[in-house]
């Protein structure tokens, strides 16, 4: 008895203290994964990343694009690793540490992008995102969806993952 | 419905797809024995099979509601009804509905889980018209069945349609046809058909009762144990992943016995310092206390009887593991057993493709197969598909001449093509295909071989017949003088080769002018794992397919000769070109070793020319699993795909077809000048690379190189302290920030050592500050490099500076 009656309170209070569900405007918040891959800063939607780790070893395989850094051993699968900087044509600027890798991953395809710090996961908003100047979108300019804040470089993971481009087949 | 009610049905369809695809099977086979048999007055016990099978199909289609499959059976039932009961002879004509009728039952059944139906209700009320319109083929048509007219009209509407024409009652009391036990599948489908007769509208009370005893005779059949005959249905695709499963446990036996044998390495190694300690205290009875000499026997004493429990422990282990590795092999190989096939499910689509290719050629070509019951491993058989489709495309295309052309030679204008399977010596199977048509055009193939460049005039002179009918596997040779989408470019052959010899398999060609072309096929039943020979070129590791080798090979540099820019070498009774692996893969740049009198290399033998691959060092076999290079990297040339060590490195595994043609675009030319560079010993720049990032290491492993440095890295500062005090350097390039010992650290470390105060100390790194760059030169180090501007300031020329 004595519980009912203060369940049927708590209740009571709960329903004075609700608020109505705040609606977002769907899309209007994009969840991203920033990294650093000296000298820029970049920034991936945080749904194409599957994982992210430091790179323990590498293989080359020879033969294939200056792109693709080699393989690496993924639980048991094999992963190629690609250098985003060669893929843009961004001129490399000296050594720099790119030990991190993100896993991107779609249905159909996965590969693992170097870079040299991750600098953790924010939101950004879609009104925000800018064209990028054409300084950057002449890097390569489907790959990149603008810019998320005016250091930060916005990758187009689907693009990226869909993208011909990458895929050997000699 | 509810949805226990849908997960029934969902089952039930799924049984329903695999039985069905069975029976389509049947019926594929069974037309092609009829249409053979069309002229000779027809083939009784086939008609009575393919009846017996398209009724059963029909029933269960009526059970999972798949109407229109239902409807199609069922005007194919009434035809095969009247033919069983010779009111309809089948002529060779109806064949031309009577196919692609089944493929539209085909078709009906892959729409099983579409949303979209693949077969247009057009399509379909089509069908079905044409179907009756052979039954009104009979007697002129003079005595039109009910059925046909409800049936033209009915479908239209999309509903069912009431039975025409039970057949039951006369199915019921026939004898079982006499192949009932050729092979398994047939068994399995007899044992199935009483039930699948048992469909709801037609089963009446009386069906019932009849069906209550026969399924207790089969749960007594069980009771008692299991028999050699029982069969327990499972899907191909759980099979295939307990197999994957299976054979991922080679790679863990791999891991295991490394793990093993350095466990067994490091017991033995703390056997031996204690043996060293024991001696040295015997050594130096002086230098120590006898108090000491008490404490440090004892200690000595536990030493030993911890090594001994190690040594055990590794004995143990090693047993452990080689046991377990027997059982993983075994378990594999009963897997692949398991998953073994007949023939007869690839060959399901060959008379039909001899059919539909002699119709477009205007050949006449009779398809003879044999031994579709030989059983192999299913991989084999889906890489075999394109290849056997080539080799029968080839032989109505080429082998099997027009009909004019028979008759001229005086052959029958029924070409003739066989395809016999069976069993050979070493759990092998062998395949022969056959065609008695005009043979290998001799003088047409050696221009064409001549004409692409596989042959040269000189070695056309001396050539065999083995080896001329050899040619017609080299890539770029074709005979035909006009392209067509069949063949005719040239690349099948090769493509045939390739795939043959990757299995594990040969192939061998024998012709006759005139008299018709033979192909023989020899495969493993079952794939088998890969074995591979480990090799080192350039620094890095490389797996050679095993059965592409033929030996390893020593070569003594002072006897290889250069013969029309070729170097060559005479082994084994042959002049063999030699060329390095690492120029054919494009890492000459890398090249770390210079070479000694002596060279290494493997001897690979293909399409019958002979080709040494030198390498740095051969460090033994590896059995394992190839894994794909990942969805991104599709097709790497030269790179069939990787292995994964016992260790965890990756070694990518190397296509020697490649190779081979890589190696003919170099020219193939190996300098002795390995022996030359070796007569003049330039004293290279002994560089210590100290760097965490394996990127980095890499890079600057490369770029030193380049530069003619021979670098030696390591991962940390500890490592790099550790490498110092064992080999000789000239100078020192080291990261900042390492774990373990810092560069700083290691910096400090190094100038402690008098041997290496004046050792040259580079430090590179991502930091800038003013702060950081005194710390370094507090620490001792002669030049500090940031890595943003590595490439601007030269790393290079400041390593000549200080050396």
């Amino acid at each position: 008895m004595h519980t009912a009656n203060s369940l049927e309170i708590l209740k009571k209070r709960a329903r004075k203290l609700a608020e109505p569900l705040r609606k977002e405007e769907p899309g209007e918040r994009i969840s991203v994964i920033r990294f650093l891959l000296y000298p820029e800063t970049f920034a991936i939607e945080a749904s194409c990343v599957h994982e992210v780790f430091s790179l323990r070893d590498l293989t080359s395989i020879p033969g294939t694009p200056a792109f693709v850094m080699g393989v690496i051993n993924f639980r048991s699968t094999l992963v190629p690793v690609v250098n985003l900087k060669k893929l843009l044509g961004i001129h490399e600027t000296g050594l720099t540490e790119m030990n991190k890798v993100l896993l991107l991953r779609d249905g159909s395809m996965e590969f693992g992008l170097l870079c040299d710090r991750i600098l953790g996961s924010a939101f950004i908003l879609q009104k925000d995102i800018r064209d990028a100047p054409a300084t950057v979108s002449r890097l390569g300019s489907e790959l990149i969806a603008g810019m998320a804040d005016e250091n930060t470089i916005l990758l187009d993971g689907r693009t990226l993952l869909k993208s011909r481009q990458l895929i050997v087949d000699q | 419905m509810s949805t226990s009610d849908e997960e029934f049905l969902k089952e039930l369809l799924e049984d329903f797809k695999l039985e069905a695809a069975e029976h389509l099977q049947v019926i594929g086979d069974g037309l092609l024995e009829l249409e053979k048999s069309a002229d000779s007055g027809g083939n009784p016990t086939k008609t009575e099979e393919v009846f017996r099978v398209i009724h059963s199909m029909k029933g269960a289609a009526r059970a999972v509601n798949l109407q229109r499959l239902e409807q199609l059976a069922m005007v194919l039932e009434g035809v095969f009804h009247e033919v069983k009961n010779k009111k309809l002879t089948l002529h060779p004509a109806m064949f031309d509905v009577l196919y692609p009728a089944t493929d539209m039952l085909a078709a009906l059944l892959g729409e099983i889980d579409k949303p979209l139906k693949s077969v247009s209700q057009n399509d379909f009320n089509l069908m079905i018209g044409r179907v009756q319109a052979i039954r009104n083929v009979r007697k002129g048509g003079a005595e039109p069945a009910p059925q046909p007219a409800r049936l033209n009209t009915e479908p239209a509407a999309g509903e069912s349609v009431p039975e025409p024409e039970p057949p039951e009652a006369q199915l019921r009391p026939q004898k079982p046809s006499p192949e009932k036990h050729t092979h398994q599948k047939k068994e399995e489908q007899e044992q199935r058909q009483p039930q699948t007769q048992q469909t709801p509208s037609e089963a009446g009370p009386e069906a019932q009762q009849d069906a209550a005893p026969a399924d207790f005779s089969a749960v007594n059949t069980s009771g008692r144990g299991v028999s050699e005959n029982e069969t327990v249905r499972v899907p191909v695709t759980r099979l295939i992943e307990i197999l994957n499963l299976a054979e991922e446990m080679i790679t863990s036996k791999n891991i295991l016995r490394w793990h093993a044998d350095e466990f067994g390495e490091s017991a033995a190694e703390l056997a031996r310092l204690r043996t060293r300690l024991e001696e040295e205290l015997t050594d130096n009875r002086q230098a120590t206390l006898p108090d000491e000499r008490v404490a440090l026997r004892k200690t000595i004493q536990d030493l030993r009887s911890s090594a001994g429990r190690l040594a055990r422990l590794s004995d143990e282990l090693s047993a452990h593991q080689r046991r377990s590795g027997r059982n993983i092999d075994e378990l594999v190989e009963h897997m692949r057993h398991t998953l073994l096939q007949p023939f007869s499910v690839l060959f399901a689509v060959v008379p039909r493709l001899v059919r539909d290719l002699s119709k477009s050629s205007g050949k006449e070509v009779e398809i003879a197969i044999s031994g579709a019951e030989t059983e192999l491993d299913r991989r084999i058989l889906e890489q075999l598909k394109d290849p056997l489709i080539h080799l029968i495309r080839n032989s109505v295309d080429h082998g099997i001449e027009p009909k004019a052309e028979r008759k001229k030679a005086g052959k029958s204008e029924m070409g003739k093509l066989a395809v016999k399977v069976g069993k050979a010596d070493g759990r092998k199977v062998q395949i022969v295909i056959e065609d008695d048509g005009a043979g290998i055009n001799r003088e047409r193939l050696l221009e064409a071989a001549r004409k692409s460049g596989a042959v040269s005039k000189e070695a056309l002179q001396e050539i065999s017949t083995a080896e001329i009918n050899r040619l017609i596997f080299a890539s770029g040779v074709t005979t035909s003088r006009m392209i067509t989408d069949v063949s005719g470019r040239g690349l099948g052959m090769a493509i045939v080769l390739e795939k043959i010899t990757n299995m594990g398999g040969t192939i061998e060609v024998e012709s006759e002018p005139g008299r018709g072309t033979r192909f023989i096929i020899r495969l493993p039943q079952t794939l088998a794992t890969f074995q591979g020979i480990l090799v080192e070129s350039a620094s890095e590791l490389f797996l050679m397919p095993a059965q592409a080798v033929s030996r390893a090979v020593r070569v003594d540099a002072s006897r290889v000769k250069t013969v029309e820019s070729k170097s060559v070498v005479q082994t084994g009774g042959h002049t063999v070109a030699l060329v390095k692996l690492s120029a054919v893969l494009g890492l000459s740049s890398r090249e770390r070793k210079p070479g000694g009198p002596m060279m290494t290399g493997l001897l690979l033998e293909r399409e019958g020319r002979r080709l040494i691959f030198l390498v740095d060092t051969i460090l033994g076999e590896h059995e394992g699993i190839v894994k794909p290079l990942g969805a991104m990297l599709r097709r790497v040339k030269h790179i069939e795909g990787a292995c994964l060590m016992g260790d965890g490195r990756i070694v990518p595994v190397l296509r020697p077809s490649e190779l081979f043609v890589s190696a003919a675009g170099l020219g193939l030319q190996v300098r002795s000048g390995d022996a030359a560079t070796a007569e003049k010993p330039e004293q290279k720049t002994r560089v210590l690379v100290a760097e965490d990032s394996i990127t980095i290491r890499n890079t600057m492993r490369n770029y030193l190189e380049l530069a003619g440095c021979e670098v030696t890295t390591a991962f940390d500062g500890q490592d790099g302290f550790e490498k110092l005090m064992t080999g000789t350097f000239d100078v020192v390039v080291t990261d900042v920030e390492m774990p373990r010992m810092n560069g700083f650290e290691l910096t400090a470390q190094i100038r402690k050592q008098s041997a290496l105060q004046d050792l040259p100390v580079i430090i590179v790194t991502a930091l800038e500050t003013p702060d950081d760059r005194n710390r370094g030169m507090d620490a001792g180090a002669n030049a500090y490099i940031v890595k943003s501007n590595f490439r601007e300031s030269n790393l290079i020329d400041t390593i000549k500076r200080l050396v």
